[in-house]
């Protein structure tokens, strides 16, 4: 039987913004018929700067193929960045725009969409999961992430219509954190580096998964499933330990969160491989990631970004957890279509 | 009490690279201070009491402490707050561990860091300073002390560096990160001043972190609990290593020692191969380093064990110290007399038995040098039997 490969995280983007314009009011064409929008779609490509490099590479076209065997996540990549824009109700008229154009251009039999929603306005953003949810073409549901943390109740309203609908939540970086006003800081201060700001980008996942425990997000949403891609995923025994022992000592200051923050971890975190060439030497450290850990963890490409392969990942993790990976990544794009928790825990 | 080396029969020396002591009258810094700066931090807020009769870094309806920030068996017997009685330290703690040597990391200094006057920032750092290797320094020879300055005027941190550097007890420099990354150019005066004395600079967590508009944060937003940030505040002492390593802060000072204080060790493992392999991604991305990422770690870097992450099972206990080089970076430390004092004896059991006593003592001694064993004049590389 051939192995079936699933991706939880390859990105998609435009070529020409003009060619969103079909799907916005003709007075918000006008607004973003400008040379400074229009012009930016390169750099907006151009997702994280590894270099302050002058020269960008345009990024290839994605264009679905269905393949047997074969799952896709979608990700409309440059939704992501709305997290750094200052109008936040142009912002919205975007998104939609963005997200009309990606089911009709690139959703086929084996690709589905994570819909990217608004930040900045959860009550819009819930609206929008449920009118698009019946489409069978969305699988998850995308945050890009501001400042205010995802355990809060701020996000209450996407939560619920994500929660109605079955549909998982993902989030991934846009790689203007830490450099935009209204994106996420990253850990520290001002950092001298892009390459900096990549290494570090995991501590927004780190904190974010602490906002949600401490904050009792699961409680709140027994069934909500959020996956952090794009992180990697070696840092999570090191959280998982600390948060339950900061809720050990501090549990009375938290009276809401009834369960070492770990047990929330196994039952609705789930996180990604990439970059899978950060693991190496996994007999030194894989031994902190037992069953229950490894259930929550799926292959994502990052293409066209990053070019990680199941076979890099077969290379690096073996093939046994290479597999399990693949089997995770087809039980979180199938939450959708479980009515029941089998599918979402593991025990 | 002892603690047993990997033979598992003589005792080893016990340096504990974390222990605070706090002034207990915060008065008896009047006379360190000119008449002006006294004028100037009584009328200022710098002088009030507070819950432990010192101004502390957090403002008091941020992240409060849920219950004290100190064990409440540490409290001297006469009086004061935890930490300000250096027999009462030595009784309740070096004593009944068989420490040999504390390395006082003083805690006044943290609220410094949100000093916005550079000018009294250093005066107020310098009393400290003075105070501390007048009082502690010779009331026991199992004290030593980390001076502590700040970058607000790097150039005079400097120059209290060479002055007060060579003080007997005296084996390292404490020092307080603001905005600025640690691996900033602007910190190099301090870091020059400590190669030159030989002394290795220590960074803690000053309990400002993301507090203040000019303090360093963990990454996101505002957590809301005291829980939550204490969560990943570590993440704040991974920054500042990148920081240093991406900017060339160690082939500007090849001699450059770091001690990080109460960050954490367990996320090592992960920072160390992202490092690496988005290093080796794109060398460019960088111009000023030569060598792997993580060989620089492995180098300039020791790491101290408080607070030790609490595992369920010895599989994820033994998997916590496989981080690469860890044997050579892995430092003691309590946090005397704080909440989360980690108890010596049950950490050292903890530790794996080949790295016993490069934790206990071996690698204090080779980064702080043999002054770290004040106790025992002239300490051997080994086989030093028993404490106090």
């Amino acid at each position: 039987m051939t192995e079936i490969i699933v991706d939880c995280g390859r990105h998609a983007g435009i070529k020409r913004y003009q060619d969103l314009f079909q799907y916005m009011p003709h007075s918000w064409q006008k607004h973003f018929d400008r040379y400074e929008w229009l012009g930016s779609v390169e750099l907006a490509s151009n997702h994280i700067r590894v270099t302050d490099k002058l020269r960008h590479e345009p990024v290839p076209a994605y264009v679905p193929t269905p393949q047997p065997g074969q799952r896709e996540l979608i990700i409309p990549y440059q939704g992501l960045t709305v997290n750094g824009w200052a109008d936040r109700v142009g912002a919205k008229i975007y998104l939609d725009a963005l997200n009309c154009y990606a089911e009709e251009n690139w959703i086929c039999a084996t690709s589905t969409l994570a819909l990217v929603v608004s930040p900045h306005d959860p009550a819009w953003s819930a609206k929008l999961i449920r009118s698009r949810a019946a489409t069978g073409t969305v699988s998850a549901v995308c945050i890009p992430l501001i400042p205010e943390m995802l355990g809060t109740r701020y996000w209450d309203p996407i939560y619920e219509a994500c929660v109605e609908h079955n549909l998982p939540v993902i989030t991934h970086f846009s790689g203007v954190e830490g450099s935009y006003v209204g994106a996420p800081s990253l850990s520290g201060g001002v950092h001298q580096s892009p390459l900096s700001r990549l290494v570090l980008m995991p501590h927004l996942a780190e904190s974010n998964i602490a906002s949600l425990m401490f904050e009792g997000a699961f409680y709140r949403f027994p069934t909500l499933q959020i996956l952090f891609a794009g992180f990697g995923f070696k840092w999570l025994p090191s959280l998982m330990r600390r948060m339950d022992q900061e809720w050990r000592n501090f549990r009375s200051d938290v009276p809401w969160v009834k369960d070492p923050p770990s047990t929330k971890v196994l039952n609705n975190v789930w996180l990604s491989s990439y970059p899978i060439g950060e693991v190496l030497d996994p007999q030194s450290w894989d031994s902190e990631f037992d069953a229950r850990l490894r259930q929550r963890i799926v292959f994502n490409s990052h293409a066209p970004f990053g070019h990680d392969t199941p076979a890099l990942l077969s290379e690096k993790l073996g093939p046994e957890w290479s597999s399990l990976l693949m089997r995770n990544g087809a039980r979180f794009l199938d939450l959708k279509n479980t009515e029941g928790a089998d599918a979402r825990n593991y025990h | 009490m002892s603690i047993e080396s990997e033979s598992g029969v003589a005792a080893m020396p016990l340096i504990d690279c974390d222990v605070h002591p706090l002034i207990r009258d915060i008065n008896a810094l009047g006379p360190y201070l000119s008449t002006r700066w006294r004028d100037y931090f009584e009328l200022g807020s710098a002088w009030r009491a507070s819950d432990n009769s010192v101004i502390f870094a957090r403002a008091r309806d941020r992240y409060n402490h849920p219950n004290a920030t100190y064990r409440l068996d540490s409290l001297p017997t006469n009086g004061g707050p935890a930490g300000s009685d250096p027999e009462f330290a030595i009784s309740d703690h070096l004593a009944p561990f068989g420490i040999t040597t504390a390395l006082l990391l003083p805690q006044e200094h943290y609220g410094v860091a949100r000093f916005g006057n550079p000018l009294a920032a250093a005066a107020y750092e310098r009393a400290n300073n003075e105070y501390l290797i007048d009082t502690w320094l010779p009331h026991d020879d199992r004290f030593t002390l980390a001076i502590t300055v700040s970058g607000h005027d790097p150039q005079s941190a400097a120059a209290d560096i060479r002055r007060l550097g060579s003080t007997p007890g005296v084996v390292g420099i404490q020092l307080l990160i603001m905005r600025d990354m640690a691996g900033s150019d602007r910190f190099d005066p301090i870091y020059e001043a400590a190669c030159e004395m030989e002394l290795p600079i220590i960074i803690h967590q000053n309990g400002g972190e993301g507090c203040y508009t000019y303090s360093q944060l963990p990454a996101g937003g505002a957590p809301r609990s005291y829980g939550e940030r204490h969560s990943v505040l570590t993440q704040v002492g991974a920054a500042n290593i990148t920081d240093m390593i991406v900017s060339g802060t160690f082939e500007r000072f090849p001699q450059l020692q770091i001690v990080m204080v109460e960050w954490g060790f367990t996320w090592l493992s992960w920072l160390m191969s992202r490092l690496d392999y988005l290093w080796s991604c794109n060398p460019s991305a960088t111009p000023y380093i030569k060598h792997r990422p993580s060989e620089y770690i492995a180098k300039h870097f020791t790491f101290t064990t408080q607070p030790l992450d609490e595992t369920t099972t010895s599989v994820e206990l033994a998997a916590m110290f496989k981080v690469p080089h860890l044997q050579d970076m892995l430092l003691f430390s309590s946090d005397y007399p704080h909440y989360d004092t980690d108890n010596p004896q049950t950490i050292m059991n903890k530790i794996p038995r080949a790295m016993r006593e490069q934790v206990a003592y071996r690698n204090a001694l080779r980064v702080f040098g043999p002054k770290i064993m004040r106790s025992q004049n002239s300490a051997p590389a080994a086989g030093i039997g028993g404490g106090h």
